[in-house]
């Protein structure tokens, strides 16, 4: 075989490597995304508040909420309602919340391999929000600045979700992340969150939640 | 001359007697001196597979019966044993006596095999203390051979001393009550002849170790329970028995061993009540609960220590993951059937007070739900929580348009209920706890905690109050004594 061969076949196996490669990257990115998508339909979603009957002896005051409840529940449309949710890369010290033991066995490993790019200080990667296909009508506030306690953006936001790497296995249908999601300054949650992918669809088939 | 003869057979006799009394003496001197050490060594019963035998069994080793065995021509040496607590083995139908030998005997290579034989009697409680594999008396019942890891090398049944039957158990001891009941009269059983048969069931019996709070004069009350496992047994049932039974599903409670009161049990043994799983024990839940048991507050007696009065239902500690996202729940949903509520404690890791509040929070839902349950039936109400009820009828109501989406109208009234009448119970048990250190208004927040989705919290609390008691709250975490780790 004459080099020029060699050299066009040398060529041709790194050319399809690296196309290999960019797929695989693509595909990751992808999942990313539906897998965000997904959390956020699941974690920023309107929840009603009914208001309960009155005390005995008491005048009702609160006909007019439970009216305009019901109302509400009649139409269905409360579960559209908009949400502001405030989105960010995951800025706190989670490893010791989780224990590897209680983690389901087929997930340990990717587990251990979140936590070793955790110990690495490994950037998480910023979003584009308009990629994420959400199936309500939440608005993504993207996240930069840190938030305090008694921060002003609290009345604004309905929920704060800030997110980790994303760790998949190779078949990509099993993928681990830890979320936080905070309601408000003083209901924080953070959350190790186990992603099956189930004919295409992300789903959540474990949670594990501590409070922060 | 006869006279000397006389003598002669006078001493001979007297050496003969003596002879075989020091003969006799060395056999056992033998096996008291020179192997006592290598029977204690050799033996153990930490891979054995029943905890309550793990931690109940003493092996009386000064106290043995030597059986010769004519086939091997050497000697085995049975134990007898007792058991810290007192045991025996029921259903609703049948009690069964339980004792238990070690039987040691040495192989071809000298090492000490041992084998743990448990005598399980129809007849008597209280079975003979000189109960062999070689001398059956008059045992009826069943016997089992256990190795040292639990697992059966063989099952016997008896009757009247009578060896029955024989099979070697195929399971090894791992039965549920749903396995095949051994076929035990077959062609290959010698045993079985003229058309007797034994029959058996499964007992399936869970073990309760119960503990006890030493008031003052020594007077014992109950207070918890922790959960020792479950071991599903074959039991044989007498030839002359009717109809074969199915199998059994058998409580068994036994006095904490550790506890100082006395001989025997302290005869208030609870059939049903508070039981912390394994997954609890130990944890830093377990410590949490602990102190407010200790502690035995107002909130805890009236909520937890419902279930210790009423042995109707029984109350679970679990350390485990809720269903959504939640850092405690409890589940009511088996109490109409069983009478089991599940408190489920996910986060383990919050600060101790924190816990000792989920675990006050999750105990008044489950004592919601036993109170529910109870007056379900009996709309007889002596509390007259006529409210608890409107709100449950209320969110129901509700929920029932499945239109309308709603899942959760139970606890929707529960936590309601309980922000109406435990925020600040729960407070002011959290702050006894903490020693009263600071003002009620420090633990409101424990009080209001898991109650954020209920509209109390969201009308009457505005956004200062949330943040100022949230604020309380971080101060006590930081300088309570209180810690578990």
């Amino acid at each position: 075989m004459s080099n020029v061969i060699k050299v066009n076949i040398l060529i041709l196996i790194i050319v399809l490597n690296s196309c290999s490669v960019k797929k695989s990257d693509e595909k990751i990115q992808e999942n990313t995304y539906e897998i965000l998508s997904t959390i956020i339909d699941e974690y920023a979603k309107p929840r009603l508040i009914i208001p309960p009957p009155p005390l005995e002896g008491m005048s009702d005051t609160l006909k007019n909420d439970r009216d305009s409840i019901v109302g509400l529940l009649k139409t269905g449309e409360w579960a559209q309602q908009k949400y502001f949710v405030g989105l960010r890369p995951l800025n706190y010290e989670w490893q010791n919340k989780f224990k590897k033991s209680e983690v389901e066995e087929k997930f340990i490993s990717l587990f251990q391999k979140l936590i070793n790019r955790n110990n690495r200080n490994e950037d998480i990667a910023s979003l584009t929000p308009s990629m994420i296909k959400l199936t309500r009508g939440n608005i993504i506030v993207p996240i930069k600045s840190q938030i305090r306690k008694n921060d002003s953006i609290w009345n604004y936001l309905n929920v704060l979700i800030s997110y980790s790497n994303i760790e998949f296995n190779n078949l990509l249908d099993k993928a681990i992340l830890v979320i936080e999601c905070s309601e408000a300054e003083y209901h924080r949650r953070i959350i190790l969150l186990l992603m099956e992918n189930v004919e295409g669809q992300w789903k959540i088939r474990h949670e594990y939640t501590r409070k922060i | 001359m006869k006279k000397l003869l006389n003598q002669i057979n006078f001493s001979y006799t007297i050496y003969i007697v003596l002879s075989l009394f020091f003969f006799y003496s060395c056999e056992k001197e033998d096996i008291g001196n020179l192997s006592q050490k290598e029977l204690h060594h050799s033996f153990s019963l930490h891979k054995f597979s029943d905890e309550f035998i793990k931690k109940n069994l003493i092996v009386n080793w000064g106290a043995y019966d030597v059986e010769v065995d004519s086939s091997i021509d050497r000697g085995k040496y049975l134990y007898s044993t007792s058991l810290k607590v007192p045991s025996a083995l029921y259903s609703n139908e049948q009690k069964w006596g339980q004792m238990y030998k070690l039987l040691a005997e040495k192989d071809s290579l000298s090492n000490w095999n041992y084998t743990l034989l448990e005598f399980l009697s129809v007849k008597d409680s209280i079975l003979p203390s000189n109960l062999s594999t070689s001398n059956t008396v008059s045992f009826t019942g069943t016997l089992y051979f256990y190795d040292l890891e639990g697992n059966t090398k063989k099952i016997e049944s008896y009757e009247d001393g009578v060896k029955m039957t024989e099979f070697m158990d195929k399971e090894h001891g791992k039965v549920t009550l749903q396995s095949k009941a051994p076929k035990v009269c077959g062609d290959y059983n010698p045993f079985c002849e003229d058309g007797k048969t034994v029959t058996y069931i499964a007992v399936s019996v869970s073990t309760y170790t119960d503990h006890y709070n030493v008031r003052e004069g020594g007077k014992l009350d109950y207070s918890y329970s922790t959960y020792d496992g479950t071991k599903t047994k074959w039991v044989a049932v007498p030839v002359n028995d009717p109809e074969p039974k199915i199998g059994s599903y058998v409580h068994h409670h036994v006095d904490d061993p550790n506890l100082n009161h006395g001989s025997g049990s302290s005869g208030s043994n609870h059939p049903k009540d508070v039981i912390l799983d394994d997954s609890f024990k130990n944890t830093k839940a377990d410590c949490a609960f602990q102190k407010l048991k200790k502690q035995n507050g107002d909130l805890f007696k009236t909520t937890i220590g419902k279930f210790i009065d009423d042995p109707k239902y029984d109350l679970i500690f679990t350390v485990g993951n809720c269903e959504y996202t939640n850092i405690g729940c409890t589940d009511g949903n088996e109490v109409g059937e069983n009478g089991d509520i599940t408190i489920i404690l996910e986060d383990v890791y919050q600060p101790t007070l924190e816990i000792a509040a989920s675990i006050l929070h999750e105990g008044i839902h489950a004592e919601i739900y036993r109170y529910v349950d109870e007056h379900t039936d009996n709309p007889v109400d002596p509390k007259n929580r006529t409210r608890l009820m409107e709100l449950y009828s209320h969110y129901i109501g509700i929920a029932e348009n499945t239109d309308y989406n709603i899942t959760y109208p139970v606890t929707m009234a529960q936590h309601e209920y309980m922000a109406e009448n435990y925020v600040k119970p729960i407070a002011e048990a959290i702050r006894s706890l903490d020693g009263n250190k600071y003002p009620l208004e420090y633990y409101m927040w424990y009080g209001w905690e898991g109650l954020e989705r209920s509209y109390n919290f969201n009308s009457r609390l505005s956004s200062s109050d949330k943040t100022k008691y949230n604020n309380y709250q971080e101060i006590v975490n930081n300088n309570t004594d209180v810690k578990c780790n």
